[in-house]
């Protein structure tokens, strides 16, 4: 039976009509197939790019809007603001009641805004005036990697200077002294400022907080120079180096309110005080 | 997708054997072209590779199987045996044949597969219920079975294993 079978089946044949129909009906699916949308390969690939994209875009989000540096502009009013990684301003905060009324004014503008044009703003509020007569000067503090700080200097500087104000300028890297400074309630320029005053005097942060920028940094200056008739004439630089390393948390450069930065353990108070001299604006009297 | 060369080929060698497992399914020409475009279609779009020739044909013969099988399930067709499925094929089959054909598909379409597979295209009863997802004890049975049928029918001329 099976070879009956086996014959019987040999009859039943495809016809070359019915091979030539297939074909060409899988010839005209092939073509239609080309839509390249719809392979596999290519969907998998569009996936993989919307993810990317959508990476990208949480990470470029991300990348703006977090603050990198910190420029802390004090006049008497404590302004700090926080820039993203292309220098613009994130956030903008003021740390007490005269910074406050300068940033209701201004902080539409600087949202968003290049830190000079930011600077500028603030330097050029109206509510700002009081504060910048005379030869007042205005105090920029900012804390930045190294390789940004120098060009934030040169910005913060020209701005005060276009506006026809002196500016007392000092930096530091050290990230942390942004949040020591959120802890004493102040500004990075004034807490700089307390530190200065706290290695001669025993100040507390409460007391810094109410004093103006001038005044600390003049009483810093009075020690200052103190020290430094006292050392003429004893021209001991260890007694000097001791003094300069004492209280000095997350400090780099911040020895005394000059441009360059000076490593925190050589004798500040000779060093200091001659560049010092050159950069003096304002009056001080010793 | 697979390449045309490669659907052509296959169009070549198995067209007959498609044609067969049509011829003992399906009723009508029509019905044949569909099932015929369905397979090679299935065919060329199958991105993975065969084992080998025997993977190959295993494959489109069950493909094709359940081909049918839906095909005539979609229909509500009822298993009626048409005679004018042989006259609408071949006009020179001799009478004998025409006689044993008539006789599988008069079967019910299980045995139709398995008498078939078995008988033709020689595989054992393990293989058969590799590629129609039955057990192999199944087979057996439903070949004994149809065989058993077939002898009935066709009057017990000289039947083999």
């Amino acid at each position: 039976m099976a070879n009956k079978i086996s014959d019987a089946f040999d009859q039943i044949q495809a016809d070359p009509q019915l091979k030539r129909a297939t074909r060409q009906f899988l010839a005209e699916k092939r073509k239609k197939r080309r839509r390249w949308y719809q392979q596999p390969a290519l969907r998998w690939a569009a996936s993989v790019c919307t993810i990317l994209f959508i990476a990208a875009g949480i990470g470029g989000f991300s990348l703006v809007r977090t603050p990198v540096s910190y420029v802390s502009i004090d006049v008497n009013p404590s302004i700090e603001l926080a820039l993203n990684r292309f220098d613009r301003v994130v956030s903008a905060e003021a740390y007490n009641k005269e910074g406050e009324d300068i940033l209701k004014d201004v902080s539409f503008d600087i949202k968003g805004a290049t830190y000079k044009e930011a600077v500028d703003a603030v330097i050029r509020c109206p509510a700002m005036r009081r504060y910048l007569a005379g030869d007042a000067e205005i105090y920029i503090t900012v804390a930045a990697e190294q390789e940004k700080e120098p060009q934030l200097k040169a910005g913060a500087e020209e701005s005060c200077r276009r506006n026809g104000h002196g500016c007392r300028y000092n930096s530091t890297d050290d990230a942390s002294a942004v949040q020591q400074a959120r802890a004493c309630g102040m500004s990075l320029g004034r807490y700089f400022a307390y530190q200065q005053l706290s290695q001669y005097e025993e100040v507390t942060p409460d007391d810094c907080r109410h004093m103006t920028m001038s005044e600390m940094h003049g009483r810093t200056q009075e020690h200052r120079q103190g020290e430094e008739n006292h050392q003429d004439s004893k021209s001991d630089s260890g007694h000097g180096g001791s003094s300069s390393s004492a209280a000095e948390p997350g400090h780099k450069s911040g020895s005394g309110y000059n441009s360059s930065p000076a490593p925190a353990t050589t004798p500040v108070p000779t060093s200091g005080a001659g560049k010092h001299q050159q950069k003096r604006h304002g009056q001080k009297h010793h | 997708m697979r390449s045309e060369e490669e659907v052509s080929h296959a169009v070549e060698a198995y067209a007959d054997m498609i044609r067969r497992v049509c011829f003992y399914h399906l009723k009508n020409r029509a019905d044949t072209e569909d099932v015929f475009q369905n397979v090679f279609l299935k065919y060329m779009l199958y991105e993975k590779p065969f084992e080998d020739a025997e993977h190959e044909k295993a494959w489109l013969l069950r493909v094709a199987i359940n081909s049918c099988r839906d095909l005539l399930k979609s229909f509500f067709r009822r298993n009626v045996v048409s005679l004018e499925t042989i006259g609408e094929i071949e006009e020179d089959i001799t009478e004998e044949h025409r006689e044993v054909l008539e006789a599988v598909l008069s079967l019910p379409v299980q045995y139709k597969n398995v008498i078939y597979l078995h008988y033709y295209e020689g595989y054992t009863a393990a293989e058969i219920g590799r590629i129609l997802g039955k057990k192999e004890n199944t087979v057996y049975s439903l070949l004994s079975r149809g065989r058993a049928m077939l002898k009935k029918k066709l009057g017990g001329d000289g039947i083999g294993k």
